[in-house]
């Protein structure tokens, strides 16, 4: 399972997902039930169509695609991705329109199209029976499929084959533990072809153009550090000379929280704020241990993930996939869990610096 | 001691990021506005930015590798893993929302905690296992027959779902630095390394263990909250008819 190949893989289902946006009966199964916006043109739909197209491209023939050609596609999803369907309140009403009730998720996340392609199912009434604990087993091939994947993979090689790639065991992992789920699944239901591809577009569609955030944050974080942004805030920090050890243990922690809300990735804030601030004022400064400094700041950060729109994956995905009304809405529950997280992990960071001969 | 030969201009990009979200645009479109500005601004032509954001975007398309398992849950769901877990709820005995959702959160944690990251996520577990999890068990102490609308308001069982997503957020951020071989800790010991500090991964996951039990004691207090709140909403409710 090299990489290529599982981003061939990926690149199928995008390009399955672009299919369905541009024809969405197509998606919906025998299109008896696909109900009454198919075959209306809409610029929406023409606009998920071409950013699922791109971003197949992106996978099937990236790795023969030069930069600047790649650079100019991901401007055209960018743009794409500001004409295709909103996240919350416009995509709700969408769907109310396409689908009038929405209370229930579970009874939402069982359209009327997948019980007619499923004739069984149909078969089984209005409502799903509870078919039991066995249909779990297919999900928990995920993580123990990573996990044996991961252990016996470095075994198993032939010449230049591997089974896992050898630079991205984990993807490679990842990819073997959800086939082997859907072959247990084939074994267990022996479920057309399509039923699975239906059932992936769907999930994908409704995450929608937020499909491609977690690379965009790693693209910004990647262009920060290579233009010196670091630099640049190491250097403003380094204004304000060395303070003492609440303003110091303020400054970083509320420069770790701060920064992630502002670039939505913890990952591209740790290395600015312990190289700005930790370093020169905490552990060279007041002679911190290193270890327990760069952990809980890395924590600190973690409450900023909680807080930000700019973490899409995490705070705007699950609006969508959930069917949740107000954009904001996780972000909200989060943030009393993430304040009294921050000022503990504050607390007890400035703890550490105060009394470090208790912590070294 | 201000360095000299300091380029400030690329700060501006983060400018542009604030400036985005301010004004609502579409969040990709500001994260590629701001990455080609933050490039221009430290000194490259304008192709030279965009190669720049395409090399980036390239080398990290493993990213989506969590697509993966969409079809695997695309199809349990038609095939009625919703109800599935509802059932399994009941028969492990987690009737109130707030104890599935407690349930879920040390289960989360502990599994990541173990390096197992792979179970749970929103598209995988929260959408189709405990949102319905929680939406049967709030209607079942609303006492009303699942398939009556009536039993919970849509806002209420909406508030729900925003909970296990949150629970699903809280858990694995605050349990996966525990596991010293997460990326999280890799990276925090690489970046320490190249500053010359050298510090084991096992004192890092040994630090990420106060935070975890914090996240773990405001959860459960958070939780029980819900119940009580929900139990009282809903006496009011039947004392008012």
């Amino acid at each position: 399972m090299s990489l290529d190949l599982t981003y061939c893989l990926l690149g199928l289902l995008f390009l399955a997902t672009a299919w369905r946006s541009a024809v969405p009966a197509a998606g919906a199964g025998a299109g008896a039930a696909a109900g009454p916006v198919s075959g209306h043109f809409s610029i929406r739909r023409l606009a998920a169509a071409l950013f699922w197209l791109l971003l197949a491209v992106l996978y099937l023939f990236g790795s023969r695609m030069d930069d600047f050609g790649a650079g100019v596609t991901v401007i055209g999803l960018a743009l794409l991705a500001t004409m295709m369907m909103r996240h919350g309140a416009a995509s709700e009403a969408e769907d109310q329109k396409a689908e009038p009730h929405d209370t229930r998720l579970a009874d939402h996340t069982v359209p009327e199209a997948a019980a007619a392609a499923v004739p069984e199912a149909a078969a089984r009434g209005a409502g799903m029976q509870d078919v039991g604990g066995r249909i779990f087993l297919p999900l928990l091939c995920i993580p123990f499929g990573v996990v044996l994947f991961s252990l016996l993979g470095p075994f198993v090689s032939r010449g230049s084959w591997h089974l896992l790639a050898p630079h991205h065991a984990g993807q490679s992992a990842y990819m073997l533990a959800a086939l082997l789920g859907l072959g247990l699944c084939w074994l267990m239901f022996r479920p057309t072809l399509r039923e699975p591809l239906d059932g992936g577009t769907r999930i994908l569609h409704d995450v929608g153009w937020a499909a491609i955030t977690p690379q965009l944050l790693a693209v910004v974080g990647g262009i920060y550090a290579a233009a010196g942004v670091d630099h640049a805030l190491t250097a403003l920090l380094g204004h304000w000379g060395a303070p003492g050890p609440l303003a110091a243990t303020l400054l970083y922690a509320g420069g770790m929280i701060g920064l992630t809300v502002l670039i939505g990735n913890a990952f591209a804030a740790f290395p600015i704020m312990f190289g700005a601030c930790a370093l020169p004022f905490l552990i060279r400064g007041l002679g911190a241990p290193a270890a327990p400094i760069a952990a809980i700041g890395m924590l600190c950060g973690y409450c900023g993930t909680l807080l930000t729109p700019m973490a899409v994956y995490f705070n705007v995905v699950p609006v969508t996939l959930l069917r949740l009304r107000n954009t904001m809405a996780v972000i909200r529950v989060q943030a009393p869990t993430a304040g009294l997280l921050f000022f503990g992990n504050t607390l007890l960071l400035y703890l550490i610096v105060r009394f470090q001969g208790l912590f070294s | 001691m201000i360095a000299q030969g300091v380029n400030w201009l690329p700060l501006i990009g983060l400018g542009v990021i604030v400036l985005g979200v301010v004004l609502r645009f579409n969040l990709a479109l500001t994260m590629v506005a701001s990455a080609l500005v933050t490039a221009v601004l430290g000194g490259r032509s304008v192709q030279g930015a965009v190669s720049l954001l395409g090399h980036f975007f390239l080398a990290n398309r493993y990213l989506a590798i969590l697509f993966a398992v969409f079809p695997l849950v695309g199809l349990l769901e038609r095939r009625g893993l919703g109800v599935a877990s509802q059932g399994m709820a009941r028969r492990v005995g987690l009737t109130t929302p707030g104890a599935v959702l407690r349930a879920y959160f040390f289960l989360r944690q502990i599994s990541v905690a173990m390096g197992l990251t792979s179970f749970g996520g929103h598209a995988q577990m929260v959408r189709p296992v405990i949102a319905p999890m929680v939406e049967n068990a709030a209607e079942r102490m609303a006492q009303q027959p699942a398939s009556n609308p009536a039993g919970m308001t849509p806002d209420r069982l909406q508030a729900l779902r925003t909970q296990a997503a949150a629970i699903d957020n809280i858990a694995a951020f605050f349990g996966e630095d525990i596991f010293v071989a997460f990326v999280s800790i890799l990276f925090i010991q690489a970046t320490l390394e190249s500053f010359d500090l050298h510090v084991s991964p096992w004192q890092l996951s040994c630090w990420a263990l106060p935070a975890a039990a914090m996240a773990g004691l405001i959860t459960c207090w958070r939780t029980i909250r819900l119940d009580r709140r929900l139990r009282e909403a809903l006496a009011r409710r039947e004392g008012g008819a």
